[in-house]
């Protein structure tokens, strides 16, 4: 299946970016003769299903060694204007109940909207949008990767083809892309990346992150990579800085595309009585 | 009657005297492997370099910092005097971009870069939680700038860190990735601040322990280059005034190279590092090496005006063989005085001070007896003006004649001579009850140094550059989660803010309150902590998910386990830390109990136990050369009384110093402190002379006071005097020292060998015609000399 999904994919964009030929070409040669924007194009044409369900383990670590856990249930629907998630924690117990309920809106202009839910308060408040480059609930990922989630923004970057790379016995492709301007770099705190795409899937399996001065902040591994439900699924990312020495691990599991999720989740009022 | 049949020490005198290529070639082969080294020699100018590696409290600190990610930052401080201080449109806009120029240097460390237009305001209404940067956006108008001030006065957590109360003063500061390149990036830094365009009424400073890390090394790189050619050329000239002649001062500098190249060089090659007290190095042993040249080029000269006709190499034997005792003697004492050093001090660079002084001064006594003498055969110096005239005029110029009337004089009033010393030494005795240990690590430097005035500027702002921390520790995990220990914690900071010298006092116990009075809608605004573990854990989880994963790490851990209480001094003295330490652990011992325990930490707390053992160390390290310096001289006299005359004018020198320092206001620091060792081991040295020609001029005159008297003032005392000039000079340059340190300790060894100098030509003389000892007087040489 994986042999046929690649060979589908290569060959239409080898169409679709005007690759022409008399003869029949092969996956790696239509991947080969692709362009940048295309394999971007491939990427973020990747199926991400419309709606799902989740656990997820996140585990912290900082600097020392010293490990922090959380565990929560989550959701997320597409909707024709935004994208919606929500997250209830479990673990620790003494957090358990909060949540945090996310509207991440397609225009490209639109603040998001957050929600945040404590316990110990009672109450749904709703968190000031925080910008791209800030981190996302004390992980080491950014509101910004947690919005791509494996998807590559034209809008802020210039894209360059490094080439092909074999990384554990498969060929990945070598993804270069340099932020539009130093006004970009500074919102989401990467001046470039370098993206690993495995062109079986065109899922996005490795990537590094500079900074504004251009030395290495971040990088990132997924990993357990399968299909669920027939849709190729990371299973594990984690994400080090190597700056701080913090890491962090996104653990998925449970993943389910298909149950369907009630719109009633992503409101306020849920957050409060849990899901 | 036959000659007696030649010494193993004569023997090698000859044999060097006939083969002076083959002892030149052999002696600069000692000196290659140590020059060789001297590249890799490295410096060490932290302020922790002062405690022992394996010191605990040093290592207790370090896992800290380690745990806490805590290094010793650069501040940059953007004073402004114009109305509205720093809340001013356009120095908002300066902090805000020198704080992305400094974050793009290359060994910051961006993500441990913190100034207003870091930091985020929490605020909260019925329905909303707003994180967002102080000065995102920047504010513009009157009213905004109101806002502003009124939104950090209800944080209280970056008043008094980052801007000041008064508002004239906000703060960038910036943690480095590599500490040991602390000189580059301090260069980095300075360059950045001279390009900034600063309008009048605002000024920039640049301090913190970093900065004066980085400072420090250039600092003493440029005390350095000024200080060893200095010390060079004064020593040069005081020996072309004694001998008025050009090979003695070549000469010397080949011994003045070997001392401090073997010393520096040993200390490169067993990888111990160049500390701030350590550029005194060269430039005493600059002085010290050439003493024994001085002492061997005036018996040489006078062997040689005297025997003009006899050949070089044997007039150079016999100054050698009547030379070698009272110089390998004094280089005895000498290396004694900085061995006590090695041996009693308690702190490594003062250790290795001795320890290496010694080396280097092993150096010029093996130059002097080996290269020196090959030399001079060589070169076959002939006697200058001082010099010529016969036996009987040698000694008989300007410096001899002043010396003998002085010399003469005092014995002629031997008893008041006496009298006058002991009352000396009776003011010290007093005056050492009365000194005092006091020590500031900012005050190495010039008062004119931008950084000293850095330092001075915000501490009079802010609440202080001085860090003391106290590491709370519960023995589970998430024990700091529970109510009664944060009320703990709270209790002790609000202690520690009622201390004299503490500006502030910040803990995670202030980001809670914080949390607690925005999200719980207090209608009062008070500022309480949250009363159960659940709101605590919830606040904590809140602030973390909204801020950055590293928002926390300085003062609380992961585990919610180990916390800091960071405490602030405006002072960074012995004397201003004492207190506040001694309070806290009293509080502490008192008040901290359960599972709860406090330990005190941070650079003021590890300054206070290096600053304590300051006077410690200085009286083990005087008393450990006192004891080596008797023990030596009483072998070398063969008399325990002896070895008590010998110490006689050092021991009134060190008094005389204390008098002098209690008079003059200067306390017992860094400098000071190691000023008495090494002032008796260069001190005794005169002492050791004269005793020693007083003996053999006994002997000879067989008790003619006034002949004895006489030959002793011209011959030795003359040569002494050049032997005190070249150490107080060496010594004297150190006083031009911008290392307000090391010129401390250069005047104080001053006036100590200047005392000893003349105690030993006054004083000495005085008591044996008094007591007439029997060491002296019943002396009689085995061997008569030339």
């Amino acid at each position: 299946m994986k042999a046929i999904h690649s060979l589908l994919m290569a060959a239409l964009l080898a169409l679709s970016t005007g690759v022409q030929s008399a003869e029949p070409v092969s996956a790696s040669e239509a991947v080969a003769a692709m362009t940048a924007e295309a394999v971007v194009a491939a990427v973020n044409a990747v199926d991400q299903g419309s709606q799902v369900r989740r656990d997820i383990r996140i585990t912290m670590t900082d600097r020392n060694g010293k490990r922090r856990e959380q565990s929560s249930v989550s959701y997320r629907k597409q909707y024709p204007d935004s994208r919606r998630t929500v997250m209830f924690f479990e673990q620790p117990a003494n957090i358990r109940g909060t949540g945090f309920l996310i509207w991440d809106y397609s225009e490209p202009q639109a603040d998001d909207d957050q929600w945040l839910y404590l316990p110990a308060l009672r109450k749904a408040r709703r968190v000031s949008s925080s910008d791209r480059g800030g981190y996302f609930l004390g992980t080491d990922f950014t509101y910004e990767d947690m919005k791509l989630d494996g998807k590559l923004e034209p809008l802020d970057y210039h894209f360059a083809l490094l080439g092909e790379e074999r990384v554990d016995g498969a060929t990945l492709i070598k993804l270069d892309a340099q932020a539009r301007d130093g006004e970009v770099a500074k919102e989401l705190g990467y001046s470039r990346t370098v993206s690993w795409i495995d062109p079986a899937n065109w899922l996005l399996v490795r990537a590094e992150f500079y900074d504004p001065s251009g030395e290495l902040l971040k990088s990132l591994e997924a990993t357990d990579v399968r299909v669920v439900d027939g849709i190729w699924t990371r299973h594990i990312l984690t994400m080090q800085n190597h700056q701080t020495g913090h890491r962090t691990e996104f653990r998925f599991s449970d993943v389910d595309y298909l149950s369907p999720v009630s719109d009633n989740l992503f409101s306020k009022q849920t957050l409060h009585r849990g899901p | 009657m036959s000659n007696p049949r030649p010494s193993a020490i004569e023997n090698c005198f000859a044999w060097v005297t006939t083969h002076p290529r083959l002892a030149l070639v052999l002696s600069l082969f000692l000196l290659a492997l140590p020059l060789l080294a001297l590249p890799t020699l490295q410096k060490d100018v932290r302020s922790d370099a002062f405690l022992a590696p394996d010191n605990p409290a040093l290592r207790y600190k370090e896992k800290i910092q380690r745990e806490f990610g805590l290094n010793d930052p650069i501040i940059v401080a953007i004073e402004d005097d114009r109305p509205g201080g720093v809340f001013r449109v356009e120095t908002l806009q300066l902090l805000r971009s020198l704080t992305e120029q400094i974050k793009g240097l290359d060994n910051i460390n961006r993500e441990r870069v913190s100034s207003l237009s870091t930091e985020r305001n929490i605020r909260a209404t019925a329905d909303e939680i707003d994180i967002r940067p102080f000065l995102d956006p920047l504010p513009q108008s009157a009213a905004e700038m109101a806002a502003l001030r009124n939104d950090l006065a209800e944080f209280p957590v970056y008043l008094g860190n980052l801007v000041s109360e008064d508002g004239k003063m906000a703060l960038i500061v910036a943690e480095l990735k590599d500490e040991s390149a602390a000189d580059e990036t301090y260069i980095d830094l300075r360059t950045l601040l001279v390009a900034t365009t600063v309008p009048e009424g605002m000024a920039i400073h640049l301090a913190g322990e970093g900065a004066i890390a980085g400072y420090l090394g250039r600092y003493i790189d440029s005390d350095a280059m000024r200080l060893n050619p200095l010390a060079g050329i004064i020593i040069n000239l005081t020996i072309l005034l004694a001998f008025f002649r050009v090979n003695p001062a070549l000469l010397s500098n080949v011994i003045m190279l070997a001392s401090v190249g073997v010393a520096l060089g040993t200390m490169a090659l067993f990888d111990v590092a160049f500390f701030v007290i350590t550029n005194a190095l060269p430039v005493i042993l600059i002085g010290i090496s050439v003493a024994d040249a001085i002492h061997v080029y005036s018996e040489y000269y006078s062997q040689r005006a005297r025997h003009p006709q006899a050949p070089v190499a044997r007039v150079v034997a016999q100054t050698m063989n009547r030379m070698w005792r009272p110089i390998t003697l004094t280089s005895i004492t000498t290396l004694c005085g900085f061995l006590g050093l090695y041996l009693a001090a308690f702190m490594p660079p003062f250790k290795y001070f001795g320890l290496f002084a010694a080396i280097g001064v092993l150096a010029a006594w093996i130059f002097s007896l080996l290269f020196l003498p090959a030399a001079i055969v060589l070169t076959a110096p002939a006697p200058g003006k001082p010099f010529l005239g016969g036996a009987d005029e040698a000694g008989g110029d300007v410096f001899g004649v002043l010396i003998t009337r002085i010399g003469l004089a005092c014995l002629r009033h031997a008893k008041m001579t006496v009298t006058l010393f002991a009352a000396v030494a009776l003011a010290g005795l007093w005056a050492a009850s009365q000194l005092v240990v006091e020590e500031d690590r900012i005050d190495l430097f010039h008062p004119s140094e931008p950084v000293y005035q850095a330092d001075k500027a915000i501490n009079r702002h802010m609440d202080g550059t001085n860090v003391l921390y106290i590491v709370i520790e519960t023995p589970a995990a998430e024990g700091l989660l529970e109510p009664q220990n944060l009320q703990q914690i709270e209790r002790l900071q609000q202690f520690a803010q009622t201390l004299p010298n503490v500006g502030g006092a910040v803990s995670i116990v202030d980001y809670l309150k914080q949390m607690n009075r925005v999200l719980s809608e207090q209608r009062d605004g008070s500022y309480t902590l949250p009363a159960d573990r659940e709101t605590i854990a919830q606040y904590l989880f809140v602030y973390s998910a909204l801020a950055d994963p590293t928002d926390f790490e300085e003062e609380i851990d992961y585990d919610r386990q180990t916390a800091i209480v960071r405490v602030n001094l405006t002072a960074g003295s012995y004397l201003s830390i004492k207190p506040v330490v001694q309070e806290l652990q009293h509080y502490i011992d008192a008040n901290i109990s359960g599972d709860l325990s406090a330990t005190l930490s941070g650079r003021a707390t590890l300054n206070y136990y290096w600053f304590r053992d300051l006077g410690a160390s200085h009286v083990a390290g005087m008393l450990a050369a006192l004891a080596l310096v008797w023990l030596v001289s009483s072998l070398l006299f063969r008399s325990f009384i002896a070895g008590i005359y010998t110490l006689i004018p050092v021991a009134g020198a060190v008094l005389l110093v204390y008098a002098a320092m209690v008079a003059l206001g200067i306390n017992l620091g860094i400098g000071s402190s190691m000023f008495a060792a090494v002032a008796i081991g260069l001190g005794v040295d005169f002492a050791i002379h004269t005793l020693d020609r007083l003996r053999s001029l006994y002997a000879e005159f067989a008790g003619d006071e006034d002949r004895i008297h006489r030959a002793l003032f011209r011959g030795t005392g003359r040569a002494l005097l050049f032997n005190f000039l070249a150490i107080a000079c060496g010594f004297g340059v150190l006083i031009s020292s911008n290392i307000v340190s090391l010129n401390q300790f250069g005047s104080i060894v001053v006036l100590a060998v200047t005392t000893s100098f003349l105690a030993s030509l006054t004083l000495l003389p005085a008591l044996v015609k008094l007591t007439a000892p029997q060491f002296i007087t019943r002396y009689r040489e085995d061997n008569t000399s030339t």
